[in-house]
């Protein structure tokens, strides 16, 4: 670990201001009733070190809409197709909590990274600061420990502030951060404010429940494609995109065209796997015809293959999917049961198991 | 771009009726304000109320639907259907703040030209009197960012 | 919460023994304090599972649209019992195929507003209902006080059709229960208008309230439908006002007020007064009330030649 900080109540204002000067600020602040990560104007909107926003941080790189290009109606002249310009204003991202944080890992990975990096979330991650806020309020949907991560994982961050009792201990995490840090002239936090920050945070992280998710869950869901259970867990659920556009990790899109009597525009836009029409083909066939199958490939895709294929779980333990379902379905339920169902199989067929 | 700033209005007209009564307006040279654009349809019952809703978003500063007078159908009731969704949609499109006489009905029979020439005379001026539409009008946006 | 009394539990199992119904559906409680979530009992042994209390907010009804023409039973409160109601003035379901344990119901509890009252995040409540009283870890609320808004505007308690009653029938105010949607109408255009905008920006088109509304069985929503493209989902909030229009008003002169759409909304959008404009302006113009009549029309597939002209230029 490098230097810590101190960043004192009566400096935030100012510190803001300057994080203002560096980029446009993003942060938790309140929105028709809502606390939500939104524009702020300044540190008199900001409100930092409170629990999950309803809704997570992923519009920042991958808004729930974005124009790539727009195009006239004039069929003899192609030429007014125009690609969306690429954004590249800086901008700071500030208050996220470590799960929000942790989740850009993922989202890096898939729009980020490799053979198809896509450039509208590429500059937009590139010219973001991330300061993540340690949380010292996890809650009893709360399960970030399910995957070995906890209220001051400093993963995804540029910056990690470890609130304490009104000041914050920061710490410059990523090359970015060092970098902009230092302009800040901070002095260094002491070891009492070191220790109470880590208290806090120990604390915090106390409060937890213990829970067991993850151990072997992509063999457990191996075999369990074919099973009754998906039948069952989607029986309530009422194919809502809560869940998914609140999830942090969900990043499944689809792209239309939207067209007016003027021109149009090709959209890209959030999709969810709990929609009827999701994967639906112009054909009208869908190899997901039923929520059953549509349960199936969010547990498989965010536990199974998403594993396999980058290396990480698509779910981060925030549980904002517990707490804005319409009906209350669980995935840590969901994921008990999995575990319990693979269990039952395997006691069933003990020639096969090993 | 001319500077001085014309309604556009849309105007759906059953073919029975409203949309002969313009066409008679039009044979007779009856004069009335250009600002019409007529869509014509098999009747006044054809007319699904998101039609108008979507004729706002997409930038008419108001819409007129135009019928059969009651009684005088040429498919014998499918007016007094419209009656009643017109009825409910213009009471709840000024409910939620859509300006009163964006959006507007009127009964003209084929052998009323004058009448129509009258009623879009009275649309065209009280649209005008509102001035543009920018509630729900996916344009106003636009041109803000 | 509340075990299903004895006899009802017993009835129930009747049912499902004897084939009478396949299914029954009812509550259980979540994860989640304050809050029943919807449970599926095909055997009998699992119906001591099943509670009914204040904290049984979703209407069930909603999910018969999966188990057309399948013998189903079911919990349905007043406002739900009404939507049983609609469904059957319009054709979608047939008494004979419904067992109804009906409860008479005070108001269901909304979690949102006891986290509110203690200061914590609706998970965190260490909250329980016992009767009319929400009981958290330090204070003791009347359920009037934290109860939904839309269970406030309830002149329904009481199921119109059942087949078991839970509870005493509870009396039900004969006030008007309009007079906040006269009071918007009241209010000049401008702020309806700013007013609507405010409440839809909270919306962020998860489709939540048609998915939950048991009217809305339309086998394509023209928000999905791709020809002609009616609609397109971006979070403009454009986009959203055209959506949230067009859905309301499909339903008008079908809406029974049950209000499952604005209590299932993630993110708090007040729908009722927006549906309930349209059972207003049914009600004073064509004198019907979706919900109470299984037999008759719907208004907008009727008509009078007498009906209201005077909005006609």
């Amino acid at each position: 670990m490098g230097e810590k900080y101190l960043l004192t109540k009566d400096n935030l204002t100012a510190w803001i201001s300057q994080l203002q000067q560096h980029g446009r600020l993003i942060a938790p602040v309140m929105r028709a009733d809502e606390l939500r990560y939104d524009y702020a104007d300044g540190a008199r909107e900001v409100v930092l070190g409170q629990h999950n926003t309803r809704r997570s941080a992923k519009w920042v790189f991958f808004p729930q809409h974005e124009v790539l290009l727009r195009y006239g109606k004039r069929l003899d002249d192609y030429s007014q197709i125009t690609d969306t310009v690429i954004d590249n204003t800086p901008q700071v991202l500030l208050g996220v909590t470590p799960c929000d944080a942790r989740s850009f890992v993922m989202l890096d990975r898939i729009f980020g990274q490799g053979t198809c990096q896509d450039p509208y979330y590429c500059a937009r991650r590139a010219n973001t600061l991330v300061i993540a806020c340690a949380c010292a309020h996890p809650t009893s949907t709360c399960f970030c420990n399910a995957f070995g991560s906890g209220p001051a994982d400093s993963t995804g961050a540029d910056v990690l502030l470890y609130p304490v009792d009104g000041d914050y201990v920061v710490e410059l995490v990523s090359d970015a951060g060092k970098q902009i840090g230092l302009d800040w002239h901070l002095p260094l936090a002491n070891e009492a404010a070191i220790e109470r920050a880590e208290a806090i945070t120990a604390a915090a992280a106390e409060r937890l429940q213990p829970i067991e998710l993850t151990a072997g869950i992509e063999q457990d869901l191996a075999g369990l494609f074919e099973s009754g259970l998906w039948r069952e867990v989607a029986e309530k659920c009422i194919a809502c995109g809560t869940c998914t556009y609140n999830c942090p990790e969900c990043h499944c899109f689809n792209i239309v065209d939207s067209e007016l009597a003027s021109g149009g525009a090709r959209l890209r836009g959030w999709d969810a796997c709990m929609f009827p029409q999701f994967t639906a083909q112009a054909s009208g066939y869908n190899p997901r015809p039923d929520q059953a199958s549509r349960w199936r490939q969010r547990v498989m895709h965010k536990f199974s293959y998403l594993p396999a294929n980058v290396g990480l779980f698509g779910c981060v333990g925030c549980g904002r999917c517990i707490v804005s379902c319409p009906v209350r379905l669980d995935i840590r339920q969901v994921l008990q049961r999995v575990h319990q169902e693979a269990l039952t199989r395997a006691a069933a067929a003990p020639g096969k198991e090993g | 771009m001319s500077d001085a700033w014309e309604p556009k209005i849309l105007a759906f007209l059953c073919n029975w009726c409203s949309y002969a009564g313009a066409d008679l307006a039009g044979t007779s040279r009856i004069q009335y304000p250009p600002n019409v654009r007529v869509i014509r349809v098999p009747c006044s019952g054809r007319v699904n109320p998101i039609f108008i809703v979507e004729a706002l978003r997409q930038g008419a500063d108001g819409v007129l639907v135009s019928g059969c007078h009651p009684g005088d159908c040429h498919y014998l009731a499918g007016n007094y259907y419209a009656r009643r969704r017109f009825a409910l949609l213009q009471r709840y499109l000024e409910y939620l703040g859509v300006e009163p006489g964006r959006v507007q009905f009127s009964w003209v029979s084929a052998s009323e030209g004058a009448r129509f020439a009258e009623v879009v005379t009275q649309v065209t001026e009280s649209v005008r009197a509102l001035g543009p539409s920018t509630k729900l009008n996916i344009n106003a946006l636009k041109e803000q960012v | 919460m509340n075990a299903l009394p004895d006899n009802v539990k017993q009835a129930i199992a009747g049912w499902l023994q004897s084939g009478e119904i396949e299914l029954f559906i009812g509550y259980e409680a979540s994860s989640l304090p304050l809050q029943a979530t919807p449970a599926f009992v095909r055997k009998a042994e699992d119906l001591d599972r099943l509670i009914w209390d204040a904290t049984c907010e979703n209407n069930l009804v909603s999910f018969l649209k999966q188990f057309r023409g399948k013998k189903v039973g079911l919990m349905v409160k007043g406002c739900d019992a009404r939507a049983l109601v609609g469904l059957m003035r319009e054709g979608q379901l047939v008494r004979d195929n419904l067992r109804i344990v009906g409860v008479c119901c005070l108001g269901v509890v909304d979690a949102k507003r006891v986290a509110a009252a203690a200061g914590q995040a609706v998970e965190e409540l260490d909250g329980r209902v016992t009767g009319t009283d929400v009981l958290t870890a330090d204070q003791h609320l009347a359920l009037s006080s934290v109860m939904h808004a839309t269970c406030a505007a309830c002149r329904h308690h009481n199921p119109e059709i059942y087949d078991i009653l839970i509870g005493e029938p509870v009396a039900d105010a004969d006030d008007d229960p309009f007079d906040d949607i006269r009071a918007v109408e009241a209010l000049g255009s401008a702020e309806r208008w700013a007013r609507f905008e405010h409440e839809l920006s909270k919306c962020n088109l998860c489709f939540a309230c048609r998915n939950v509304c048991p009217f809305c069985y339309c086998n394509t929503c023209f928000a999905d439908k791709t020809m002609p493209r009616w609609f397109t989902a971006t979070a403009e909030p454009k986009d959203i006002q055209f959506y949230q229009i067009i859905r309301t008003f499909h339903l008008a002169g079908r809406c029974v007020g049950c209000n499952a759409c604005s209590r299932a909304c993630p993110q708090g959008v007040d729908l009722r007064t927006m549906l309930d404009k349209l059972r207003l302006d049914v009600w004073e113009l064509y004198q019907d009330d979706a919900g109470v009549n299984p037999q008759g029309h719907p208004p907008l597939t009727t008509y009078r030649e007498d009906d209201d002209n005077s909005f006609v230029l």
